[in-house]
């Protein structure tokens, strides 16, 4: 197992660079001049020219990529042009909020989203599958920004129960995490139902249920575990992209995320800050993801033994004797 | 089956019955921002500032409607900074209101203001002045903030104004500058945060995020994207009887939130979240302006005309359609000024007469009696048929910036130009591309811009025809007309309405109206505003 994490680890360097050479020349060809927005409307272009020249943006395209590169292995994402502060530093400081709500977020969705599914799942084409599934249907459809906003007039307006925006103790993540899960939840639900209603049929149950093993211990013990790789795989995808931000939640609650930094400075045009921000997002995912094949790993022992490089068992069934 | 639905069934009744109450019971209370209202404790700490005042602490929420950015002295502009920097940082010289000479402005850092001659003036600071760390400044502590800042090239107009600064003693320096253009030494005097050299290089980042300043009040917390803290400076330096309305120390202290949702911001407004907004905009405005301009019970506005014009631009380089005259007049003609504002800004403005802000210090009332393009589409077509064009027979690119305001302005020019028979495309592109393609005359042929000067409108006219429009605007006698009106010695009213005359006549730049901001607050706050429309945090008066 060891072995498999380290080379799966080896494999992100190769992708990392890749992300961060993509992003490196979608911006460089990106329009729009970084130095024109730093300096304002009343900049001439000469002034403008000496400020490409001070922040280095009239070098050629390879040697600026080789720079960056070079300083992006030593952890060095250069100064933002909008902070002016390290490009790591603001991520670092960033990134616990993004982490923190995003955890919340993924909980919720999880916890309720697979309990609708497997409710809905158990009760096929009853009226407890066709509540589950409009509450899926009415989550997926919900625009997080509208959701957010009501939240907020009905929990902190009107009732004064909940602080609106700002970050500080638990009560600061309530309303923000149950907008951003709403969606997960409904997709979680979605994976949930399709899952469960595959493997609840399968022979290994029916021959549980012909033994007169409860439905319950099936349902956990059996049809729970099979049905859950599928979900740890969207689950895992969704909780990657929520550690890239939720841009329209931090917004709208003035949480100093991932998301909002990356938009910011995208419309900026800082361009240490965007290349930072995807490189680390880049990385964050690709943990994400090893994460769930580690979890793979947990809930099925056959991927587990596939890891750790063992041969498959041979067939318990002996070869025919031939007659004399 | 049924025993699993039943046990299904109660554990995600459970397990939701737990999330609400986890969700509705709401730990919350005592937290420092964005804290429920509605409670009778919250009531008083926002409401009663007057009473608060007289029990002890007092605590004033303030939401700003931009990221605040680079808080370091030497950093770039920025809609938020500007928000935040006259509360922590201090200048040698401020205004109080616009068109002032460095004479009649406001001392801070300088105690004496002694114009030699058109290029030079010397500047004597107080010799008491501390920062908050107990650090004396000094000349010497001027000249490194002003080389800080050149060297950072973050305001290219200081790079272009100031020649050198000499250091003449403790207290005293020389500074040159390279030009006698009207408006250089009141810019230069305002535009540099004074810090302690020692306690900068002490910082160790700049003073990015905790700069010990001179100012009256000083950064306990930065939250980058979130809140700014601010308390009350208790070793203030300045005597009481000398304090500018800018060194007014009405609380104990001052929190700015980061409320970029307009939407959230007047909730926070409403629940009294918030004591005050430093500008609400927009359809918001509403809740607390009514239509007659009376202000919703409760609340105080402070409406504020600010120093930028809307502009219509045009691109007169040889090959674009506009290098005709009668073609750029139709267009003007075209347009219903008073409409545009009533539509894209909820009539938050004042019509102007020229390319810049109807406040500005040279500004000549004369102008807004005379005829300015005034709308007629009689008038309109009638130039149109001069240009040599028929109707329906031009296209045209109209760029913009992609806000709220500046879409609803195009698209509201649009169907006046259609009205005419000249078809309007609209590039709306972001702040980044728009200012990369301003001074690209391949990339529109018609251009919306908000125009701003500091002072008098020659300012204004510098941005919008001086030397930044060389690629599409070519006219030496203007450039000297522009030239001779902006010099100190020169600057005089009749020459100003020379220059005037001269843009409108060749319709160069067409002012649409200036733009006005508001600020509100809850009604037991006396709102106070820089006169560039920033409100002055530290200043606003609690009820007594």
């Amino acid at each position: 197992m060891a072995r498999y994490i380290l080379k799966r680890l080896l494999w992100m360097i190769p992708v990392v660079l890749g992300v961060a050479v993509l992003i490196f020349t979608i911006m460089y060809f990106v329009p729009g001049n970084p130095a024109a927005i730093m300096l304002g409307a009343s900049a001439t272009p000469e002034e403008i020219a000496i400020m490409e020249e001070a922040l280095g943006l009239n070098q050629p395209y390879f040697k600026q990529v080789f720079d960056f590169l070079v300083n992006m292995l030593h952890g060095d994402f250069g100064m933002s042009y909008l902070y002016r502060t390290p490009v790591i530093t603001d991520l670092m400081n960033r990134f616990p909020y993004t982490l923190l709500l995003s955890l919340i977020s993924m909980v919720i969705a999880l916890v309720v989203g697979i309990l609708l599914g497997t409710i809905a799942a158990v009760k096929q084409d009853s009226w407890s599958d066709r509540i589950c599934m409009l509450i899926s249907l009415v989550g997926v459809s919900m625009p997080s920004f509208w959701l957010a906003l009501m939240l907020v007039v009905v929990f902190s307006a009107e009732l004064g129960w909940l602080p609106a925006f700002g970050i500080g103790g638990p009560e600061y993540y309530i309303l923000p995490a149950f907008a951003n899960s709403l969606g997960g939840i409904a997709s979680q639900a979605r994976q949930s139902r399709s899952s469960v209603l595959e493997v609840i049929r399968a022979d290994y149950a029916t021959t549980a249920r012909a033994k007169g093993v409860s439905e319950r211990a099936i349902l956990l013990k059996h049809v729970l575990p099979n049905a859950l790789i599928p979900i740890v795989t969207s689950a895992g995808s969704n909780f990657g992209r929520m550690l890239g931000g939720t841009l329209i939640i931090e917004t709208v609650f003035s949480m100093p995320g991932i998301g909002t930094y990356m938009v910011q400075a995208i419309n900026n045009r800082d361009y240490p800050a965007v290349r930072g921000s995807v490189v680390f997002c880049a990385i964050m995912f690709s943990i994400v993801m090893l994460i769930v094949d580690l979890c793979y790993a947990y809930i099925d022992p056959r991927i587990k033994a596939r890891y750790e490089g063992k041969k498959r068992r041979k067939s318990y069934v002996e070869k025919p004797v031939k007659a004399a | 089956m049924k025993k699993t639905t039943k046990f299904l069934t109660k554990a995600s009744a459970l397990a939701i019955t737990a999330g609400l109450m986890f969700a509705l019971t709401g730990c919350g209370g005592g937290a420092s921002s964005g804290n429920s209202a509605g409670t009778n404790e919250q009531t008083a700490a926002t409401t009663a500032a007057g009473e608060a005042a007289t029990q002890g602490k007092t605590h004033f929420n303030v939401g700003i409607n931009a990221d605040i950015g680079d808080i370091s002295p030497f950093g770039g502009v920025g809609t938020g900074r500007t928000y935040t920097k006259y509360t922590m940082y201090e200048y040698l010289l401020q205004f109080d209101k616009f068109g002032e000479t460095v004479e009649d402005m406001v001392r801070q850092i300088a105690k004496e203001v002694d114009v030699i001659d058109a290029t030079t003036c010397r500047i004597v600071i107080y010799d008491d002045i501390q920062d908050a760390a107990g650090n004396l400044i000094t000349s010497a502590d001027v000249n490194f903030c002003y080389q800080g800042m050149l060297d950072s090239k973050n305001l290219p107009k200081l790079n272009q104004y100031v020649e050198k600064i000499e250091i003449i003693d403790n207290n005293t320096l020389d500074f040159y500058f390279t030009t006698s253009q009207v408006g250089t030494m009141e810019y230069v005097f305002c535009q540099v945060p004074i810090v302690s050299q020692k306690a900068y290089e002490e910082s160790g980042n700049g003073m990015s995020t905790a700069p010990v300043t001179t100012a009256p009040y000083q950064v306990t917390e930065m939250i980058a994207g979130t809140s700014l803290s601010l308390a009350r400076n208790e070793n203030y330096w300045q005597k009481e009887e000398l304090r500018s309305y800018l060194a007014v120390q009405e609380w104990d202290t001052i929190k700015m939130h980061v409320i970029t949702e307009a939407a959230q911001m007047t909730m926070a407004l409403k629940s009294g979240t918030i004591d005050a907004a430093t500008v609400v905009g927009g359809k918001e405005l509403e809740n607390f302006v009514n239509s007659d301009g009376s202000v919703a019970a409760g609340f105080s506005a402070k409406r504020q005309t600010g120093g930028v014009a809307y502009t219509v631009m045009f691109n007169t380089a040889p090959e674009s359609p506009f290098s005709n005259l009668e073609l750029r007049q139709a267009l003007c003609y075209a347009l219903d000024n008073a409409s545009i504002l009533a539509g894209a800004s909820n009539g938050a403005g004042d019509l102007t007469h020229t390319a810049a802000t109807v406040i500005a210090g040279d500004y000549n009332p004369k102008w807004d009696t005379e005829d300015y393009y005034d709308y007629s589409v009689e008038n309109a077509k009638a130039k149109l048929a001069e240009a040599g064009y028929k109707e329906g027979e031009l296209t045209i690119r109209l760029m913009v910036e992609n806000t709220s305001e500046y879409n609803k302005m195009a698209e509201i020019m649009q169907a006046y130009w259609l009205e005419i028979g000249v078809k309007t495309e609209i590039l709306s592109y972001d702040s980044a591309l728009f200012n990369t393609y301003r001074t690209e005359p391949d990339q529109w042929e018609v251009r919306m811009n908000a125009i701003g000067t500091s002072d008098f409108v020659v300012g204004s006219y510098e941005l919008a025809v001086g030397s930044i429009a060389d690629k599409y605007l070519y006219d030496p006698q203007m450039k000297e007309l522009l030239k001779t009106s902006s010099d100190t010695a020169t600057h005089t009213q009749e020459n100003v309405d020379t220059l005037h005359y001269y843009i409108k006549d060749n319709c160069y730049a067409y002012g649409l109206y200036s733009q006005s901001t508001t600020s509100v607050g809850n009604d037991q706050i006396e709102l106070i505003r820089h006169p560039w429309g920033q409100l002055i945090a530290g200043a606003c008066k609690p009820a007594k």
